[in-house]
């Protein structure tokens, strides 16, 4: 029925080809970002579903309770892997992982260049995660240290070829041999790395098991044998403690048990400490939700178009019936002309995303990898051609029903009732488009405001014309100090200071007794600390609120360990007179404290770790061993001659090792990454919404100034001037759009509200935001009114009166 | 009233040229009753309409109450339209959301008369044509009779001096259509000019003088001797 309609329905959109073209517009619009995202749903929902038996592999994560403070980490303790597997007969394989957070210098003859997502793993990793491989064996291949297995696109860059098993690579420190290429990884794994590294011996021999598994090091997974309980492991977890960590609990003053995590639930799942980031569920949705409003918008503004010409259509539909056409044919032939619309529509979509996708730098801007792949996401055709068909179903099914009812003494009478009669329905749906509309531009442009309100907060300290030098071989981390004395001499720098990491990006942790006010006892808890160098403060501009930062000489006087806290410290310990305060640490295996420092200095509140968390009480120590961070504070309107003197004054000393650096506030941003990506898509999304929103507006102005055209050359034969016409159209609108917007306020700020409490801290919902949208609105719905009416009058006006 | 002098109209529609009016010449005197006849297709609303301020012409000179027509702009010439003439169609075109006596209100609207005075004149144009008892009916309410009745009250609501009226008749039966001939009668008796399209010579014995249109062109003028009775 509906095929043997096609070559009328394609004669009918031909000849209305306008209206086609918007119609067809809006719709493809529409469908596009829906496939989009359905690409972009589908990616964050099949996380780490890439592996083989991927829902039998899960991480263990550890639930340390240390003096009545329970804390969740995604890590855990050097050894768990292979201990788990000798101790349960469930677990089938497990290994370790341990990313390097920086990024390795790695170079062949032809390529030397820093490289980010490098991993370590034992040698089981690939029992455990199967993957493809294009060269080596699985098994084999990180049982040698210094073995390496990278991806193919890693083996193309630096060989040219995928085939290059024995192949030598160096890095600063060391030489490593190929020993296995994978296929590539898809991005959406939560442990994704590019380069693996089998472990060094120094690993294995170094780690006294009794003491490794109460750190939290590394990453430990286990593959379960089909059907296996991951609950038995957690429950019969206290044997295992028994046997291997209950020497060091009485010490530590704590228990520990594991719990094991579905690797694919690891991506929307990270509020474990010890964790990488990961997805946010809010965020999703979030997108799900703008998306699935898109395709509402265009779907009304399809109903609404097509609605509004199936009234001028009313004569050929009464023609057709005095004719012989039955109520059924008519509404077959509607039908099938909205079914053959939306059709053409979703070709056009594909052909949309594929533009996005693989054409304009889209997935750069969002930092994703969409692409149109029917192969690796099957249920996407048929989806789409679901959606297609209900799409144009819906869409036509009330000017199918409508027009089907026409009598056919309308082909010969003028009755306008028919026209009165349909108003309210078609309100109600414009009413609705403007409600939803207006409502994602004022959720949008808010989620967009709390974007900019992070990039810009003040963090507590000065990012601003600080370089980082993160170092990462061994010479130049052995002449760190020297390197900063000698910095220190140029004129074009202000002050450098040595750390164990940059600003801002984290914190640790570790157990303290703090002397108390009154009573002089120690309290003990686990608290934040940062080990940093002298400098410190000056460098990151942060305020001394008393006491003193630490000196050059400090670091020699390592009789007498001084400490520098937060005024959040202060304030939680409730000290009237901080300085002096004894904190003691480092406990001996009696559970005494071995070392104690004094507090010298209080600094003011500074977000050491990402906007996520609230400012924490805080302790900076001076502990040297670990520095292997720069960061230094340039002159700011000499920034490039500073540049130039300072990797003058490297190559002098260090001139085997390239000058790298960083900006500080740029590195700082990159923590908020993800949020960028997310604020930007949102961007999009809005734009999007705003035009299928205009299209809309477009087509209900054309609609209400065509069922009128008429009546306007009447009126400008009896003297109306043009504007009379417009103001007299757009009465008849506003009061449908200020429905619309009086319902998407408060709803918006509903949405608004809620998205925001995942920040800590966030922005404010200004009522000034809401009032200039809804302003500009109105006056974009005048505007469009002027143009459709103007038009409508200037032409010849006459014309519509015979 | 009127001089036209040597228009002339073509219609380019599809790179096909029509030539609707061809050195049209005629002259309209005050409160004269005029009637324009000819077959279909000869010109006779487009001349209306030329007339009426509400088309353009491509040639020729016409003259409105001493005026040169082509020297307005758009909105002068909406001013003289709203002020001076009134419009009856063959097809009402009467507003189908307004009610008849909205209808008649709608010029002085237009010509931003005071509300009070606009009910005044309305009840005397509702008088006048006698559709006091239906002036809450919507159009579609109405016959055609009346609805044509309804048009020539919108028609003479603003009292215009030219009242343009293109086959006022041709819709109606005859005795709805005397019914119209005779309220344009009675105008022009009270001073208002009448220019009137019609096929029929019946109507046409209501005027003082016909003009004949064929082609494009004037071919004949004469002047009616009006019945005895
Ligand atoms: N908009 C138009 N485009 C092209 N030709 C037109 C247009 N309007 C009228 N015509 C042509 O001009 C001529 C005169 O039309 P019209 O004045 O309506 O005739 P009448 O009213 O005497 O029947 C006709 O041949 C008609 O086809
Ligand atoms: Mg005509």
């Amino acid at each position: 029925m509906l095929l043997s309609k096609l070559p009328f329905a394609f004669r009918t959109l031909y000849r209305h080809r306008l209206y086609t073209l918007l119609n067809l517009g809006g719709l493809a619009i529409g469908l596009a970002v829906s496939i989009i995202v359905a690409l972009y749903l589908h990616g964050e929902f099949t996380y780490d579903q890439h592996w083989e038996d991927h829902q039998d592999i899960y991480r263990v994560n550890s639930r340390f309770d240390l003096n009545g403070l329970e804390e969740l980490y995604g890590g855990s303790g050097y050894g768990l892997a292979s201990l788990l597997d000798e101790h349960y007969e469930e677990v089938e394989a497990s290994t370790h992982l341990f990313h390097l957070e920086n990024s390795i210098f790695f170079r062949t003859d032809s390529l030397r260049q820093y490289e980010d997502r490098v991993a370590i793993a034992d040698s089981n990793f690939f029992q455990v995660f199967r993957t493809p491989f294009l060269a080596g064996k699985p098994d084999e291949a990180l049982v040698q240290p210094f073995s390496i297995v990278v991806s193919a696109a890693f083996a193309d860059r630096y060989f040219g070829s995928t085939q290059v098993l024995g192949r030598k690579i160096n890095t600063s420190n060391y030489e490593y041999t190929i020993t296995g290429v994978i296929k590539d990884l898809p991005e959406n794994l939560h442990h994704s790395f590019q380069v693996l590294i089998s472990e060094p011996p120094s690993i294995r021999d170094s780690n006294d098991l009794a003491v490794s598994l109460w750190q939290v090091s590394h990453y430990t997974f286990v593959k379960l044998k089909p059907d296996s309980d991951p609950y038995i492991l957690e429950a019969g977890f206290d044997g295992f403690f028994d046997k291997y960590m209950a020497g060091l609990a009485d010490f530590v003053q704590g228990s520990y048990q594991i719990e094991l995590q579905e690797i694919s639930s690891l991506h929307f799942n990270t509020n474990a400490k010890y964790d990488l980031p990961g997805g946010r569920l809010a965020y999703v949705y979030g997108f799900a939700g703008i998306g699935l409003l898109i395709l509402i918008l265009a779907i009304i503004n399809y109903v609404n178009m097509a609605t509004a010409r199936s009234l001028k259509r009313i004569r050929e539909a009464a023609m057709r019936k005095v004719l012989g056409a039955s109520r059924v044919d008519i509404r077959w032939l509607i039908l099938s002309e909205s079914v053959l619309m939306s059709f053409i529509a979703l070709l056009l979509a594909f052909a949309l995303v594929e533009i996005f996708t693989a054409i304009l730098p889209f997935n750069n801007a969002i930092g994703k990898n969409l692409y149109l792949n029917f192969g690796s996401f099957p249920e996407l055709l048929p989806l789409s051609v679901i959606l297609a068909l209900l799409v144009g179903l819906i869409s036509g099914s009330y000017p199918a029903i409508s027009l089907a009812r026409v009598s056919p003494l309308d082909a010969f009478t003028n009755k306008k009732g028919i026209q009165r009669r349909n108003s309210l329905p078609r309100k109600f749906l414009v009413g609705f488009q403007v409600c939803v509309s207006v409502a994602v531009v004022i959720t949008a442009i808010f989620m967009y405001r709390q974007m900019e309100f992070i990039k810009n907060r003040n963090l507590g300290f000065n990012s601003d014309h600080v370089l980082v030098i993160n170092v990462q071989d061994s010479t130049s981390i052995y002449r760190i100090q020297d390197l900063a004395t000698n910095f220190r001499r140029s004129s074009l720098v202000e002050s450098v200071t040595v750390g164990a990491s940059s600003t801002g990006s984290g914190t640790f942790r570790s157990l303290f007794e703090l002397e108390e006010e009154a009573t002089r006892n120690f309290r003990r808890i686990s608290l934040d600390f940062l080990g940093v160098g002298p400098q410190y403060l000056e460098t990151m501009e942060i305020p001394l609120l008393a006491g003193r930062g630490f000196r050059q000489e400090d670091l020699g006087d390592s009789l007498h360990p001084k400490v520098i806290v937060n005024r959040a410290l202060v304030r939680d310990m409730h000290w009237e007179r901080p300085l002096g305060k004894k904190i003691r640490s480092a406990f001996d295996e009696s559970g005494d404290a071995t070392l104690e420092a004094e507090v010298i200095g209080v600094c003011d509140d500074f977000n050491a770790q990402s906007l996520h968390n609230r400012m924490a009480p805080l302790i900076l120590t001076l502990h040297q061993d670990n520095f292997r961070v720069l960061q230094i504070k340039v002159s700011p309107d000499q920034m490039y001659a500073a540049l130039d003197d300072l990797e003058r004054r490297w190559t002098a000393m260090v001139p085997d090792v390239p000058f790298q650096f960083s900006f500080l506030n740029k590195d700082l941003l990159q923590m908020y990454d993800e949020e960028m990506r997310q604020s930007r898509l949102i961007l999009y999304l809005t734009i999007i919404a705003i035009l299928i929103s205009l299209l809309g507006f477009v087509g209900l102005a054309s609609f209400t100034t065509g069922l009128r055209t008429k009546e306007i050359a009447i009126r400008n034969v009896l003297g109306a001037g043009s504007w009379d016409l417009v103001n007299m159209i757009y009465r008849e609108l506003v009061a449908v759009i200020l429905a619309g917007v009086i319902i998407a306020t408060p709803l918006s700020i509903l949405i608004t509200w809620q998205w925001l409490q995942n920040f800590a801290y966030r922005t404010s919902v200004e009522p000034l935001i809401i009032i200039f949208t809804v302003l500009l609105t109105l006056v974009i719905g005048y505007g469009i009114v002027a143009i459709h009416s103007l038009t409508v009058s200037r032409r010849n006006s006459i014309q519509n009166l015979v | 009233m009127i001089r036209l002098h040597n228009i002339s109209k073509i219609y380019r529609s599809q790179g096909v040229e029509t030539r609707a009016l061809n050195d049209v010449d005629l002259r309209v005197q005050d409160g004269e009753f005029l009637s324009i006849m000819g077959p279909s297709g000869c010109g006779k609303t487009t001349l209306l309409n030329i007339i009426g301020l509400l088309d353009t012409y491509e040639e020729g000179l016409f003259v409105f109450k001493e005026q040169d027509m082509s020297l307005l702009d758009e909105k002068a010439k909406l001013i003289i339209r709203k002020e001076q003439i009134g419009f009856v169609f063959q097809n009402f075109n009467l507003i189908d959301d307004l009610t008849v006596a909205e209808n008649i209100e709608l010029p002085l609207h237009y010509l931003k008369v005071p509300r009070s005075e606009r009910q005044e004149r309305v009840l005397e144009v509702l008088d006048a044509i006698s559709m006091g008892h239906r002036k809450d009916f919507f159009p579609y309410q109405l016959s055609g009779g009346q609805q044509q009745r309804v048009a020539v009250g919108r028609a003479i609501v603003s009292k215009p001096a030219l009242i343009l009226a293109d086959e006022p008749t041709g819709n109606l039966d005859s005795a709805q259509g005397n019914d119209i001939m005779e309220m344009l009668a009675r105008l022009n008796d009270q001073g208002t000019t009448v220019v009137m399209v019609t096929h029929s010579p019946h109507d046409a014995s209501y005027s003082q003088r016909i003009v004949r249109l064929m082609d494009g062109e004037v071919t004949s003028e004469k002047k009616v001797l009006h019945a005895p009775f």
